[in-house]
């Protein structure tokens, strides 16, 4: 008779934070701010690819004329001098004016430019023609000295190869799961600690179990947290495939991302994730007296560790660590569905991390529902970690 | 029972016994810190005794009532901010074992009975502070319980709504709910309780019903004299039968006798001093015997 009771909770708590028409105007501005950076960004882009227009002035502006491909729209006229130049470079005619001798040349501009790198490498490369041509060393000589030796990659096992794309994928995946940590954390803090203040919580004590109550929490909230992940998630993945059937230049979703299996496993390693994650933030909100002066509030960031850990594994999915943080319960809800895109995992490694996962979830509800139904019932002062213990104890 | 519970050094509840009947009104009376409150939370199982016994006359050997057997409304109460009352009160009924269309009925009828049915949509803050309190009550009786404890459920209502609580009171009762109320507001609920229990310090002070509590407990009436203005009062106030003697300027002498066998001689003494045009006898109040058995012992800062 509990679940379903926990269920009505559930449903309780996920209704009374979603709230659809706010969560669509999120969405909504979300993607207008996505368009709007997506669309700045190409306009300068656009506006960063139009030639500079160059005077080139001095003995060895002809050989540099020579170089610098579509970027550079040189201006070669050795009728005008530099001051000549310099009046055009102040009526906006002229991006810079390039006074080139020896092996240096002087830049005269409005201001220092974003470009500047890129006129550098090809004065260098000038400097180093001539350095060469004085020793009597062909260019292309230096080029092939150090262009890197020839490495042709075969890989073993094609599949495994095929999902090395997906590290974007991976840091996406790992990115979600912190997001939606946070995401069901912050309303766990926010509801209990309000329940709390509101002193609403011995009219539900009274009605139901502490356990079925935090039972009930937890699930809604792990529901709300992923369907706020799917309505953030969703669309902007829908609104990139778009652009990109439209044309736009944006880069190719990796093929693991659109896989079942994977998709299958990210979504019941998140689910647990979450249920081990919030069942820890409802005991420790459950002993928060005060959000605005309780210093436990900073125990949201505590995940950050064990699942910030993930982001190590994307740069190499088969070492051992990665192998163990991807079976321990605390970083398994993201290195698990990040080395499943990255490398072949063995399937009782998979069957393993959720088993663990779910044992320890089963534990921690029990002495997470004891320190709740303690600490919801403390008002005025906020239990001491050796009494929070002790509970625990007391559950086991 | 003799129900024990200890806080620390404070020892809240310190060998309570007592029985309440079915289908009555059985009201608990104290100052504040009296142990009133953690008496109905024990009673409730969200606190443990530490020694003691609570039982329940429950059908088919039940132990402990049912979810749905019981309504609260605890002292410190309030709503959920971000949903509608109408939904809350239908959420707490889901919660005492409603199904959620009967919750739902349910809840409007109750808001319908406290004058709230075109509020439903509306959040608390929206409310006055006696509607939400009205809510409140809703939401602890949306299921009809059998057994309903409130908590000081006067507390913060004018006085129309202390009628129409007491009303409320009245109705649970004529449809065979058993209520246990803990109140400040003698005169409220000296109208409206069947049996009174007097807790102070967390023992029993006085116990039974207002009759039986006079009975009991003599506290010596109350005289109202009528007599020529002005009046001094001072010759009965040295009388050795008479407690307290004020008034007279408007020709109302009013008496406190020490003992209700002093009646008498306080009389013969009134006549010889006064040319009296009329005598009124009151009756002790609960508050004159709360009073009278708490408030020589009640701690500081208590409230009658």
């Amino acid at each position: 008779m509990r679940w379903p009771l926990a269920l009505e909770v559930a449903r309780w708590e996920f209704l009374r934070f979603f709230k659809l028409k706010d969560q669509l105007l999120a969405l909504a501005t979300l993607l207008a701010v996505g368009l709007g950076a997506y669309g700045v960004s190409a306009v300068v882009k656009r506006s960063g690819a139009k030639p500079l227009r160059v005077a080139l002035v001095g003995p060895g502006a002809a050989e540099l004329a020579a170089r610098g491909g579509p970027r550079f729209d040189w201006r070669l006229d050795p009728g005008r001098s530099v001051e000549e130049r310099r009046v055009e470079l102040a009526r906006g005619a002229l991006d810079a004016v390039l006074v080139v001798e020896g092996e240096g040349a002087t830049l005269h501009v409005k201001r220092s430019p974003a470009w500047r790198g890129e006129l550098q490498v090809l004065l260098d490369e000038r400097r180093q023609r001539r350095r060469l041509a004085e020793a009597g060393i062909e260019y292309a000589t230096l080029e092939a000295v150090l262009s890197p030796a020839p490495l042709e990659v075969v890989a073993f096992a094609p599949e495994a190869a095929a999902r090395r794309g997906g590290t974007l994928a991976a840091i996406v995946a790992i990115g979600m799961m912190l997001l939606g940590v946070f995401i069901g954390s912050a309303y766990l803090l926010v509801g209990i600690t309000g329940e709390k203040q509101l002193r609403i919580t011995e009219q539900v004590v009274a009605a139901i179990r502490p356990q079925t109550w935090v039972d009930g929490k937890i699930l809604g909230l792990s529901a709300l947290t992923l369907v706020l992940l799917f309505l953030y998630v969703g669309p902007p993945t829908l609104a990139f495939g778009l652009l990109r059937l439209l044309g736009a230049d944006l880069p190719a979703l990796p093929a693991a991302a659109a896989d079942p299996g994977f998709l299958a496993a990210l979504v019941v390693f998140a689910v647990l994730g979450f249920l081990l994650w919030f069942t820890f933030f409802a005991a420790i909100a459950a002993t928060v007296d005060d959000p605005n002066n309780s210093s436990r509030g900073g125990w949201l960031m505590f995940p950050l560790l064990p699942l910030g850990l993930a982001f190590a594994v994307v740069r190499d999915p088969d070492t051992i660590l990665a192998r163990v943080l991807g079976l321990l319960p605390p970083s398994a809800p993201a290195v698990m569905p990040v080395r499943l895109l990255l490398t072949d995992v063995a399937a009782w490694e998979v069957l393993l991390a959720a088993a663990l996962l779910v044992s320890s979830i089963a534990l921690l509800r029990r002495a997470a529902g004891k320190v709740f139904h303690l600490g919801m019932l403390m008002y005025g002062k906020e239990p001491t970690w050796r009494e929070i213990w002790r509970w625990v104890r007391e559950a086991g | 029972m003799s129900l024990v519970k200890q806080f620390g050094p404070v020892r809240a509840v310190d060998g309570l016994g007592f029985e309440v009947a079915r289908g009555e009104i059985f009201a608990l009376l104290g100052p504040n810190g009296a142990g009133k409150t953690t008496t109905l939370r024990m009673l409730l199982g969200i606190l443990r005794p530490d020694r003691g016994e609570i039982r329940y006359a429950l059908d088919a050997g039940a132990r402990w009532p049912l979810a749905s057997q019981v309504g609260y409304l605890p002292e410190e109460r309030d709503l959920f901010r971000e949903a509608p009352v109408g939904r809350t009160v239908a959420y707490f009924g889901v919660l005492r074992g409603l199904d959620r269309r009967a919750a739902d009925r349910a809840a409007a009828a109750w808001l319908e009975r406290v004058g709230l049915a075109d509020r439903a949509q509306e959040r608390p803050d929206a409310l006055s502070k006696g509607n939400q309190q009205k809510v409140q009550l809703a939401a602890a009786l949306v299921h009809r319980p059998a057994l309903a404890f409130l908590d000081e459920p006067f507390s913060g209502l004018d006085p129309v709504n202390q009628e129409l609580f007491l009303d409320l009171l009245r109705e649970m009762r004529a449809t065979g709910t058993t209520v246990v109320l803990s109140a400040h507001q003698m005169a409220l609920v000296e109208r409206v309780a069947d049996r009174i229990l007097v807790v102070n310090r967390g023992r029993q002070a006085l116990s039974g019903t207002l009759p039986e509590l006079r009975r009991r407990h003599r506290v010596a009436p109350r005289l109202r004299l009528l007599v020529d203005a002005p009046a001094d009062p001072a010759p009965l106030a040295r009388h050795p039968g008479v407690a307290r003697a004020t008034g007279g300027e408007g020709g109302v002498v009013t008496v406190e006798l020490l003992d209700e066998e002093a009646l008498g001689e306080v009389l013969a003494a009134a006549a010889s001093a006064y040319r009296l045009r009329g005598i009124h006898a009151e009756p002790p109040s609960l508050h004159d015997i709360y009073l009278h058995a708490v408030g020589a012992d009640a701690p500081e800062g208590s409230a009658p």
